[in-house]
């Protein structure tokens, strides 16, 4: 029977899934945490069409799954502002901007990475470029369909469009130390933001007089200039590795001169040390909960600085840029309370709706209300406990991760010719580094100097 | 081992007439028709003449079908009842092509804009200007069934232009077919330069597609009134792809995993060219994306390794006697054998499951009505027929193969008025084999490419022992070599995980030769002998295979060649 249940469950991951991308579903007599709305006792949730359709008392439905969550907590399906999962690629890293290359183009929805994180209770998650350059890669929002086998179906179709910026060692290095050109200093790094602005206005105004007539022949399209000039449009929401204080006021002062608004911060390690000017500015920030000191100009931090942040009105999220990290950003958000005393719902929020208004995606999602996406997770214990266990993990109405259901081998593409099962030292191998993910892609680059 | 040189000297230069093979490379030389009567013909995929003939004229097919009156200026085939198909055609490879020798990096500042040489950004170039006639697949893969290629730079992101050659093994001038066929592309990075990543690949794709669309508008403005307009100046890369944009020119992008053909297919969708989905590999989860995109396929014929573990089916046979065996042995031992785990046998499972999907490929192309064609960029000419065969036994039908092998990539290739079919006026390339191409044991006898005839050397297959395995065959042996009056002795030992072979004459047992390229296939075993003699060198081959303690095959020479036989000396001698 074991057996039948195996064969039966990837048959559905691989073929029953792919035809049907919205799901309906109703989740019985929960406790609903809807972020936006309080908390609800013995609630249920109706999804419709990958819709919530009601939340309410009482509700019924025919011919429709029905999960009953007596006894367990129902929220919005948890979302990272940060992460490199379901990447086949992380960082370009031959030059200082590589705003022409998009990840969104590197998907991989084989990877086994995005099934632990729907076991997380992740339900999207911000797949970035690396920090590898001044100016990386555009990144791409994905959900967590596991069992979709196209890369076009990861997308979060809408999502607005989002670029990795970084600051500091990591773009010194690449480009300073190992190939002697700018940036090799902090003041290097400011200068290669503003040609790259530059580029970008001087590409819009040769388009424009082409428009308008006054030259004969458009100027030679140019990827690079044509993001640009899209970040100058307010197209694309910039998400910037930081860490020291004084860069990240540089960049603010940078994108006030370009009228540049859309910008959240990653990692903001001394954020704490700059949160009313972030707050003034509109900047965003997400953060991990408790951890720096992995190389030096992230020697300073301290685990209060998602609280001080939230405190001074930045829009603050806590986030994992980590395989590992990402299957328990509940209890990430939890260490707010204990460093800070932030209640249960701005923890939440800052796993939920924070990083959703990051993405630029909190009208569809981030909070439990009808009408938006039925992305759910159904935790055993409340998130915030140190006991809590997602159950299932629903994303637009299809449960793509049931804990009853968990078997051992869940990839969806096997290679006949594989001879050892799982390797996990390259995998992992940042962590051997004492880095985050951010720097995939680059070791081979850093070991060829010449 | 001088007796065995001038035995073998004086044997094989006299009898030459008295052997009943025709030598067609002498009549050849004298006409240029080559007739082949009484054979069936398999003129087209679903399709045979029986006993009928054909008449080629400087390798074209100048008659065929039946009743043709032979001429008395042909050279005539003797190939009564064999069967006669179009060449192959190989719709992807690199064949011909010279080995690119990884020459010193030139050292480059900006990483990020290398020179397009370095980047390996070349859609300007063609295969013609790296075809070398002497690459030794051009000769292995018309012994396997092909008259023309595909051929394609080896390379990264855009090697450059394909061509069309014909494997007839003439200088580079007449075997180039039809250049600028299609563009070939590849997810493939440049190490540490730009692009050094896929994404990277696809970025500058995109770019580089969208500057050759603006350049060709600049161009052609500059063209009808170039007074006050600025002058065109775009890198050669830009140039080169502007065939491609106008649709002018296919791109042949290679995409070998499921994930890689979508990600072309989405490239695709966005630029709006041509596309050949090519040297795919892994086909079996994008049946339905592939059908729906109607891009054109070729798919590779490397197919995958037969994971351990799978062989116990089909031999049956084996399997039980193996297990009487392990009854046999003590219980102790037994248990030290056990099972795998579950979890080690749920991942065997798996990678079975995963292999009946890759050499079920062809059945489920066939079943969804995609046409398709073969390529074989990492596979070997030699598994060609093997895996096609794999494919067969899994479902394929012998109709869609040969389709797949000639009408498919001749119309792909735009070459279908000339090539795909036996008819006439078209190529008289062509397959002269002992069965049905695809039956087991069938034998390519003849190929006729381009108006050159190959013949190949039949040998004629005992009973093999055991699947496949390596035979033990170290010992002593005796050997006569009737033509040449000449025996001796065969010593056959291990060398590490090689064999050591040497021989003596029986004149002077002492006076040994070694072998070299000694090499063993299951019980048949061939190596070379070297013998010089007042400075001339006799080149010896020999090939024989072992049947319990004895041996027979042949020994050939620059002069013809002969039988041998022997058996094993009992440990006394």
């Amino acid at each position: 029977m074991k057996k039948i249940n195996y064969i039966f469950f990837l048959a559905l991951l691989c073929f029953g899934l792919q035809a049907q991308e919205k799901g309906d579903v109703l989740i019985k007599n929960g406790t609903v945490i809807t972020i936006t709305n309080g908390v609800l006792e013995n609630t249920d949730v109706l999804i419709k069409n990958g819709k919530i359709d009601k939340i309410g008392e009482d509700l019924s439905a025919s011919d429709i799954t029905t999960i009953d969550a007596e006894g367990k907590f129902v929220m919005p399906g948890i979302i990272d502002a940060h992460s490199h999962i379901a990447l086949d690629v992380v960082n370009e890293a031959t030059s200082p901007n590589t705003a022409h290359v998009w990840v969104g183009d590197g998907l991989n929805p084989y990877d086994v990475g995005v099934y632990r994180a729907l076991a997380g209770g992740v339900t999207i998650s911000h797949a970035m470029h690396g920090s590898a350059n001044a100016i990386g890669g555009q990144c791409e929002t994905i959900k967590h369909r596991y069992g979709v086998l196209n890369p076009e179906e990861m997308r979060m179709d809408g999502a607005p469009r989002t670029i990795k910026f970084a600051l500091g060692e990591n773009p010194m290095r690449v480009h300073g130390e190992r190939n002697n050109i700018s940036p090799a200093t902090r003041m290097g790094m400011e200068q290669i933001f503003r040609n790259a602005f530059e580029q970008g206005k001087a590409y819009m105004k040769a388009n424009k007089d082409y428009a308008a007539g006054k030259l004969d022949v458009p100027p030679l399209y140019n990827l690079q200039s044509e993001v640009m000039a899209d970040i100058l449009k307010g197209d694309i929401i910039i998400h910037c590795h930081s860490y020291r204080a004084d860069e990240i006021y540089m960049l603010l002062r940078v994108l006030d001169d370009y009228g540049v608004k859309k910008i959240c911060f990653q990692h903001v390690n001394e954020g704490f040390k700059v949160a009313p000017e972030l707050a003034a500015y509109g900047a965003h920030a997400s953060v991990f909960s408790d951890w720096w000191a992995y190389k030096f100009e992230v020697y300073y931090s301290t685990a209060y600085n998602a609280t001080i942040l939230a405190e001074n009105g930045v829009v603050t999220s806590i986030n994992s840029d980590s395989g590992e990290l990402i299957r328990h950003l509940y209890h990430e958000a939890a260490k707010t309370q204990r460093y800070g005393g932030l209640s249960d719902n701005e923890a939440l929020k800052l796993i939920t709706l924070n990083p959703a208004i990051q993405l630029g995606i909190d009208d569809r999602v981030g909070s439990l209300e009808e009408g938006k996406e039925g992305d759910v997770v159904i935790f055993e214990n409340h998130p915030l406990s140190i006991y809590a266990i997602p159950q299932q993990t629903i994303v637009d109405g299809i449960v793509r991760f049931d804990i009853a259901e968990d078997i051992d081998d869940m990839r969806l593409d096997v290679d006949p010719e594989e001879t050892v099962p799982a390797f996990y030292e390259l995998e992992e191998h940042s962590h051997e580094h004492g880095e985050d993910k951010c720097m995939q892609d680059v070791y081979e680059f850093l070991n060829h100097k010449h | 081992m001088k007796r065995l040189f001038y035995l073998a000297i004086l044997a094989l230069m006299l009898p030459l007439a008295a052997q009943s093979q025709v030598d067609y490379d002498i009549i050849q030389k004298a006409t240029n028709k080559i007739f082949i009567k009484d054979v069936i013909i398999h003129d087209r995929p679903g399709s045979t003449i029986e006993y009928g003939s054909i008449l080629i004229d400087n390798g074209i097919i100048k008659q065929i079908g039946r009743g043709i009156a032979e001429p008395n200026d042909a050279l005539i085939l003797e190939a009564d009842s064999l069967h006669v198909y179009p060449a192959f055609i190989d719709a992807l490879s690199h064949t011909g092509v010279k080995k690119k020798e990884e020459g010193e990096r030139p050292n480059i500042k900006f990483v990020g804009s290398p020179p397009n040489m370095v980047a390996g950004i070349l859609p300007h170039t063609s295969v013609v200007d790296q075809l070398d006639e002497e690459s030794k697949n051009i000769s292995s893969l018309r012994e396997a069934g092909f008259g023309l290629s595909h051929s394609v730079a080896e390379g990264r992101m855009l090697p450059g232009q394909s061509a069309i050659i014909s494997l007839s093994g003439k200088p580079i001038k007449d075997i180039v077919l039809k250049e600028k066929v299609g563009m070939y592309a590849q997810l493939k990075t440049s190490p540490r330069v730009y692009p050094a990543t896929m994404i990277g690949v696809l970025s500058k794709f995109k770019e580089l597609y969208r500057q050759a669309e603006g350049a060709s508008v600049h161009l052609d403005k500059y063209k009808n009134s170039p007074l006050g307009m600025q002058r065109p100046n775009y890198d050669e890369a830009i140039v080169g792809m502007i065939p491609v944009t106008k649709k002018q020119q296919t791109v042949f992008f290679k995409a070998k995993s499921a994930k890689d053909v979508y990600r072309v297919l989405a490239l695709q969708k966005d630029l709006g060219f041509d596309l050949v989905l090519s040297d795919v590999e892994q086909v079996y989860p994008v049946v339905d994306a592939i059908k729906s995109s109607r891009a054109k396929l070729l798919l590779s014929l490397d197919l995958p390794e037969k994971p351990e573990g799978m062989e116990d089916e089909e031999e049956e046979g084996d399997d039980e006697e193996s297990e009487e065996e392990e009854t046999d042995t003590d219980e102790d031992e037994e248990e030290e054998v056990e099972e795998d785990d579950e979890e080690t046998m749920k991942f065997k499972e798996r990678k079975i499951e995963a292999y009946k999907n890759y050499v079920s490929q062809g059945a489920m192309l066939e079943k969804a009505g995609i046409p398709f064609s073969f390529s074989w960029i990492d596979a070997k000419p030699k598994e060609l027929q093997k895996n096609i065969q794999t494919l067969i036994e899994n479902g394929l039908s012998e109709k869609v193969a040969i389709s797949a092998l000639t009408t498919n990539p001749a119309q792909v290739l735009g070459i279908s008025n000339i090539a795909g079919t036996a008819e006439k006026g078209k190529l008289g390339n062509l397959i002269i084999s002992t069965k049905p191409i695809f039956e087991k044991n069938s034998k390519i006898k003849f190929m006729l490419v381009d108006g050159e005839l190959f013949e190949y050397k039949i040998k004629e297959k005992k009973k093999k022992s055991g699947g496949g395995e390596q035979m033990d065959i170290v010992g002593k042996y005796s050997y006569t070599i009737d033509q040449f009056d000449a025996s001796g002795e065969m010593t056959i030992e291990k060398d590490g995980d090689d064999l050591k072979v040497l021989m003596s004459d029986s004149e002077d047992l002492s006076d040994t030769i070694e072998g070299t390229n000694v090499s063993q296939d299951g019980s048949e075993l061939s190596f070379d002998l070297s013998v010089s003699e007042d400075g001339f060198t006799m080149d010896i081959s020999v090939t024989v295979e072992f049947i319990d303690e004895e041996f027979e095959g042949t020994v050939s020479t620059q002069f013809g060649e002969a039988p041998i036989e022997g058996a094993k000396k009992s440990p006394k001698q």
